[in-house]
């Protein structure tokens, strides 16, 4: 009997055997106080294996973001391999164009874009299920998240279609596309992305504004995130992308492994530029030439933890992601002050009145709130 | 038997560990696998066992006021733990793969006090061994916070230190670890 205990402790026992396993366990007092210490002890013994196998810095971020989001926990186990961050400009364009267009859906709503154009209002607490223009379930939304079916099989008659997901200031909300990868966006964003990828070589989604991404590594089809005329392949690995609108750069940092970054643009279309862990791309809009350098790649996840983080930031850049952040429109100061470059950093749940209060008392800035508008001199 | 000393006067102080990021991400760092692990051992699937472990930290984070009268850091998160667990099993579905069997013999190995009191030993003495491989003067400033309850300031007083450097030396332990970290990515997928 020790013997099967033994294999039924490990896992390895078959349904009959599991059966009288069980039965014998539970027969007596003693019997179940015998598989408490083979339990035991089998737990003391493989600490490190479990150990070894988990990523607590992963973990940690999860914490963090599922903190940061509402105070339940969200489902935390995916399989992916990569992960990265994509912050792009393009997004207010988008935004404000959208809100031309549709007049009736309020500015500060999250909207869900489906594949013939139809613009649904996503509310962020309740849940319903997003349906293919044939009618198709795809997908269900529930608390602050929108989660994409994987339609296996019998897919010959569904075609590939698009959903786009538009997060406004002020919020944030959370994606999991039908490959399981899973995507946090910022406020300000916008992501285009298949509802599924069935035979399709690449699995490509368009993003501007800044989003956190978790992919599920599938090396047969790569991950690609397009950026302006940027393109970045991910080789199942983790990796931070991020890029200004009012930067005149996209950046890339690489937190391990492999990342290959690409022009859109046909000349310049054969070269693949690859990043070592622990470095920085930095793309330039205009001339799209890349260079590399080291960098700190903390600052450019603590967004998903709720804090703000300026590193030798433009004072310029830092007030758009306040604006962003706090969703209020700020008056540029002029440009001897909007180019002042500081450092700071702000942990979670800093109102904005405390974190302008900072940059007066160290910076001697000057800021007026009214409203939702803050004026800076 | 000093260490074990240091065991039984476990204080969270609230002031490094809940307001101090590196306080708090140092206490996850050395805690997490291990209660994960347990709690696999409890309940077989490890869906469930991460979605328990993260609760148990998310209720750390989340109760500043208990978590400063705590005494005993170790028997707290390794009760949390057991308990989430217990609630877990009590709450499963009919329907689950977790056969009715299967649920009475993990209810009846939770239960028993004796095999309890043996895992929150081993994880005593193995967050003791993490704690042990840290450099010596984050060593000394985090078992001064963490496990007699000093308050930065007095700590910084003791050692004749900056609050600030006590916060550096929080740090470094924290770069330390991760180092010692070992990398994870799936092959498998």
């Amino acid at each position: 009997m020790k013997e099967l205990l033994k294999k039924y402790i490990e896992g390895k026992t078959d349904a009959t055997e599991t059966e009288t396993v069980e039965n014998w366990i539970l027969s007596s007092d003693k019997n179940q106080k015998t598989y408490n210490i083979l339990k035991t002890a089998n737990t003391i013994n493989s600490f490190e294996e479990t150990e070894a196998r988990i990523n607590v810095d992963k973990e940690l971020i999860k914490l963090k973001a599922s903190k940061t989001k509402s105070s339940k926990s969200i489902r935390t186990y995916y399989k992916y391999a990569a992960i990265f961050i994509v912050l792009l400009g393009g997004a207010y364009i988008f935004l404000i164009q959208n809100s031309f267009q549709q007049k009736s859906i309020p500015e500060n709503a999250i909207t869900l874009t489906l594949d013939d154009g139809t613009i649904k209002v996503i509310s962020e607490n309740s849940e319903e299920e997003i349906l293919s223009s044939t009618g198709k379930m795809v997908g269900v939304k529930g608390l602050n998240k929108i989660v994409y079916k994987n339609i296996a099989n019998n897919i010959e008659t569904e075609a590939v279609s698009y959903n786009t997901l538009n997060v406004p200031y002020g919020k944030q909300f959370n994606l999991e596309l039908a490959d399981g990868s899973v995507i946090y966006l910022n406020a300000g964003s916008r992501i285009t992305y298949p509802t599924n990828f069935n035979g399709q070589k690449h699995r490509e989604v368009l993003i501007s504004g800044e989003a956190f991404f978790e992919i599920a590594k599938d090396t047969l089809h790569p991950f690609v995130v397009r950026a302006n005329n940027l393109g970045v392949q991910v080789y199942g690995t983790k990796f931070n992308v991020s890029a200004y609108k009012e930067d005149a750069t996209v950046q890339t940092v690489l937190v391990e492994g492999s990342v290959g970054l690409y022009s859109e643009n046909e000349d310049k279309k054969t070269e693949t530029t690859f990043l070592k862990p622990g470095y920085m791309a930095i793309w330039e809009k205009a001339d799209e030439n890349i260079s590399i350098g080291k960098t700190d790649v903390s600052i450019y996840t603590s967004w998903m933890q709720g804090e703000l983080v300026f590193k030798h930031m433009p004072f310029r850049n830092i007030l758009k992601k306040l604006e962003r952040h706090y969703n209020v429109s700020i008056d540029m100061p002029t440009d001897s002050i909007a180019n002042l470059t500081f450092t700071a950093s702000f942990n979670e749940d800093k109102a904005l009145p405390e974190v302008l209060e900072t940059f007066k008392q160290y910076y001697g800035i000057h800021y007026q709130i009214n409203n939702n508008k803050v004026n800076i001199y | 038997m000093a260490s074990y000393k240091i065991h039984r006067n476990i204080k969270l102080s609230s002031e490094i560990d809940i307001n101090s990021k590196e306080g708090f991400d140092l206490i996850f760092k050395l805690y997490y696998g291990k209660l994960f692990h347990i709690a696999k051992g409890y309940l077989v699937f490890n869906e469930d066992a991460e979605e328990i472990v993260q609760n148990v930290f998310l209720q750390l984070l989340e109760n500043k006021d208990t978590a400063s009268k705590i005494n005993n850091l170790n028997n707290y998160l390794y009760t949390l733990t057991k308990n989430a667990c217990l609630d877990h099993l009590k709450h499963l579905k009919v329907k689950s793969n977790f056969s009715e069997q299967k649920k009475k013999i993990q209810q009846g190995l939770i239960n028993d006090e004796a095999a309890s009191l043996l895992i929150e030993n081993e994880l005593s003495k193995r967050i003791e061994e993490a704690i042990a491989l840290l450099p010596e003067k984050c060593k000394v400033v985090f078992v001064k916070s963490k496990y007699e309850g000093l308050k930065r300031k007095e700590i910084a007083s003791i050692l004749d230190i900056s609050p600030r450097t006590v916060d550096n030396h929080l740090a470094n332990a924290l770069k330390h670890m991760r180092l010692h970290l070992k990398e994870y990515i799936t092959y498998l997928f």
